[in-house]
C-alpha cells in the first residue's frame, strides 16, 4: 500500500446518477484534494453494472465495484460486511457515505466493527491546512449550534454527509480513472428478512431534490384547505414539492412520510416557503440548509420569523392566493 | 422476555430557542434560564414500546443509563414509565464523549445482565442529535438492528419491524435478540400515575462501575469536538407589508421574482 492517503465514497447504487450521488463524489473529490489524496468511489451491487465514466467525470480517480449476490438489495448485515471487507482490502483513511437511511444504520455499525472514528450528518468536510487532520462540521441541538470534530489519526475515519443544496459539479470529461471489480466470496450471516417495501408513486418530485419546497404547519387547519390552496395552487405555480411539520402530520394535513424535521426528512431547497408553520427547532433542523426561507404566519411572534429571510404577517388564505396568482402572471409574462 | 432500554438524560429540547447559547470559553452549550434535565424524547418512546410489550406479552424491563449520579432522576422516571429495575453506569466514558466508548460500556452491561431478548433505544438523543450509540451497541453485541423503527410486533423468537426508508418504509423481520432504535411515530408515551411514581421509588437502582463491567480500555477512537458555534437565530426577517394582506402576497411575489428565486 502506498503512502498516498485515500478517501473512499460509497455510492447509493439504487439511484445512479442523481443529486445525492453527485454530491458524494464532489465532496469526496474536495476532501481528497484537501489531504493531497486519492479518491476511490465504491459501488455495492449483485453484479457489475455497465458504465463507470459518470463516476469518474466528476472527480473519482478510481471506481471499485464490489459485487456479491447478497448485495442485490440493502440490508445492514450485508452492507456492513461488504464495507468492512472493502476497508480491509483498500485501507482508506476516510470512508464517506450519504447520511440517508443506509448511512444512518451502516456507518455506526461499521465504526464499531472496525474501531473507527465516526462523524455523521456532516455539512462540511475538510482538513486542517497545517496538520492535514480531518475536520468536519455538523449541526447539533436541533440546528441551534454547529460543532466541529476531529479524529485523532492515524486511523480510519467514517463520515456521513448531509444532503446539501444541489450544486454544479464542474464535470471534466477528459478525466481518466481505473475501474476495478471485486467479487466477494464471503457469505456473511444475513439476519434480516424483507416482508414488504413501500415506495412513493413514480413521477413525484422527491422532497430532497426539489428546488422549491412549500411546507405547511398546523396553521393551515385542514387537509381540504391544504388541497385547495397548495396542491393545485402555489406548489404547482412554482414547481414545488410539498411537506410540512409534525403538527401538520398530527392533524392529518399531510401524510407522515412528508414530515420535514429532525424526525423526518432533511431538505435543502433553493427556496423554502413555510405557511402556517410556527418554526419549532425540531422542524427547522430539517430545513436549515435552505437557501432562502419565506414565512407566512398570522402570529408576528412565531419563531419562524427568526429563521425567515422574508415574511408576511397575515392569514395565508388571503396571502397565498394573491401570491400564487401574481407568480403565475409573472411566469406568463416571462414566456 | 427480558427487555433492556437504554436512555440518556438531556436538557429539555423544548426549552425556548432563545435560552440556548454557547459558552465559547468552555466550548459547551448552556441555557439561561437553565433547562430542565429530562429523558431524551425518543427514549421515552422506547420505554413506552417496552411497557406495551410488557402489558401485552409479559416482560422484565431493565433501564440503563450512563452518566453522573444525577441521571438517577431520569432512571427513576423510567421506572415510573414501566421499568422494573435500573442501572447507572459509572465509568470513565462520558455521555457526551466518544460514542464508541459509551457503546462499549453499555454492551458490557447488557452482557452482564445475562440473556436479553430485545434492546430498545431512541433513534437519536435530542441534544447532540447523533444516533451513533444504538447501532454501535448492536454491532458490539453481535445482534441485528434497525433504525428508525416506527412499529414493532414481537413474535416467537422474532420481531416484525416497520422501518422508515428515505421516502417510504419497509416491513422486515429480525430474529431475537436484536436492537431497535425507535422514532416518535411508534407510540404515544403514557403519563406516569401517582401510583407508578411511588412504586418507582421502591424499585432498585444499581450502580455499575468499569470494574463491575470488566472494562479495561474504555477509550474510544479519539473522536473529539474542537469547536461549538452558536447559530445566530436573530436573523432580521424582512417583513413584506401591503395595504391589504392580498397586496402583501402580490408584493411578496414581486420580491421573489426580483431576487431570482422563482
Amino acid at each position: 500500500m502506498s503512502n498516498v492517503r485515500r478517501v473512499i465514497t460509497v455510492l447509493n447504487r439504487n439511484t445512479g446518477r442523481d443529486g445525492a450521488n453527485a454530491q458524494l463524489i464532489g465532496a469526496g473529490r474536495r476532501l481528497a484534494s484537501a489531504i493531497a489524496g486519492h479518491l476511490t468511489t465504491l459501488t455495492l451491487e449483485a453484479e457489475e453494472a455497465a458504465g463507470s465514466q459518470w463516476i469518474i467525470d466528476p472527480g473519482a480517480d478510481e471506481v471499485v465495484r464490489i459485487c456479491a449476490p447478497w448485495l442485490s438489495h440493502y440490508q445492514p448485515d450485508a452492507y456492513v460486511a461488504a464495507l468492512a471487507e472493502a476497508c480491509a482490502r483498500l485501507d482508506p483513511d476516510i470512508l464517506l457515505l450519504a447520511h440517508d437511511a443506509v448511512g444512518r444504520e451502516v456507518a455506526p455499525r461499521l465504526a464499531a466493527r472496525l474501531g473507527a472514528g465516526l462523524v455523521t450528518e456532516c455539512t462540511s468536510l475538510g482538513a486542517d491546512p497545517n496538520t492535514g487532520e480531518f475536520i468536519a462540521s455538523r449541526p447539533c441541538f436541533s440546528g441551534k449550534a454547529v460543532s466541529e470534530w476531529t479524529v485523532a489519526g492515524p486511523r480510519l475515519t467514517i463520515a456521513t454527509l448531509r444532503r446539501q443544496p444541489v450544486s454544479d459539479l464542474g464535470e471534466d470529461r477528459m478525466r481518466a480513472g481505473n475501474v476495478e471489480t471485486i467479487s466477494l466470496a464471503l457469505r456473511p450471516p444475513l439476519r434480516e428478512k424483507l416482508i414488504e417495501e413501500v415506495v412513493p408513486p413514480p413521477g413525484q418530485v422527491k422532497l430532497e431534490d426539489a428546488g422549491v419546497v412549500v411546507a405547511v404547519g398546523r396553521g393551515v387547519g385542514s387537509e381540504e384547505a391544504f388541497r385547495e390552496h397548495f396542491v393545485e395552487g402555489l406548489a404547482s405555480a412554482v414547481g414545488a414539492a410539498c411537506g410540512g411539520s409534525r403538527g401538520a402530520v398530527d392533524m392529518g394535513i399531510i401524510s407522515p412520510e412528508l414530515q420535514i424535521g429532525l424526525t423526518g426528512r432533511v431538505v435543502s431547497p433553493r427556496l423554502y416557503i413555510a405557511v402556517g408553520l410556527s418554526g419549532s427547532p425540531q422542524h427547522m433542523a430539517g430545513c436549515s440548509g435552505a437557501g432562502t426561507i419565506v414565512a407566512v404566519n398570522t402570529d408576528p411572534q412565531a419563531p419562524i420569523f427568526g429563521y425567515a429571510h422574508y415574511g408576511v404577517v397575515g392569514d395565508y388564505r388571503r396571502v397565498i392566493p394573491s401570491l400564487t396568482q401574481r407568480l403565475k402572471k409573472l411566469a406568463a409574462k416571462a414566456l | 422476555m427480558h427487555i433492556v432500554v437504554c436512555i440518556k438524560q438531556v436538557p429539555d429540547p423544548q426549552a425556548p430557542a432563545g435560552s440556548f447559547y454557547v459558552d465559547e470559553a468552555a466550548n459547551e452549550p448552556r441555557w439561561s434560564p437553565p433547562a430542565e434535565n429530562l429523558i431524551s424524547t425518543f427514549d421515552l418512546h422506547a420505554l413506552e414500546a417496552a411497557a406495551q410489550i410488557k402489558d401485552e406479552h409479559g416482560a422484565t424491563v431493565t433501564v440503563i443509563s450512563l452518566g453522573s449520579p444525577d441521571v438517577e432522576v431520569a432512571l427513576r422516571r423510567a421506572l415510573a414509565a414501566g421499568g422494573d429495575a435500573a442501572i447507572r453506569l459509572d465509568t470513565d466514558a462520558a455521555p457526551d464523549g466518544d460514542r464508541l466508548a459509551v457503546a462499549r460500556a453499555l454492551a458490557a452491561a447488557v452482557r452482564k445482565l445475562g440473556p436479553v431478548d430485545l434492546v430498545l433505544a431512541g433513534r437519536i438523543a435530542v441534544d447532540w442529535d447523533m444516533g451513533h450509540v444504538p447501532m454501535m451497541l448492536s454491532e458490539l453485541l453481535g445482534v441485528a438492528s434497525a433504525t428508525p423503527v416506527v412499529g414493532l410486533v414481537p413474535g416467537d423468537g422474532r420481531v416484525v419491524v416497520k422501518r422508515l426508508t428515505d421516502d417510504g418504509h419497509q416491513v422486515i423481520e429480525l430474529p431475537l435478540p436484536c436492537l431497535l432504535a425507535v422514532s416518535n411515530e411508534i407510540n404515544e408515551p403514557r403519563y406516569p400515575t401517582m401510583r407508578s411514581v411511588l412504586d418507582a421509588q421502591r424499585k432498585p437502582v444499581a450502580t455499575w462501575t468499569a470494574t463491575d463491567l470488566g472494562l479495561e480500555d474504555v477509550n474510544g477512537p479519539g473522536v473529539s469536538m474542537v469547536r461549538l458555534i452558536g447559530r445566530d437565530l436573530s436573523r432580521a426577517c424582512e417583513l413584506v407589508e401591503g395595504s391589504t394582506q392580498e397586496e402583501a402576497g402580490e408584493l411578496l411575489a414581486d420580491l421573489l421574482e426580483a431576487r431570482g428565486l422563482v
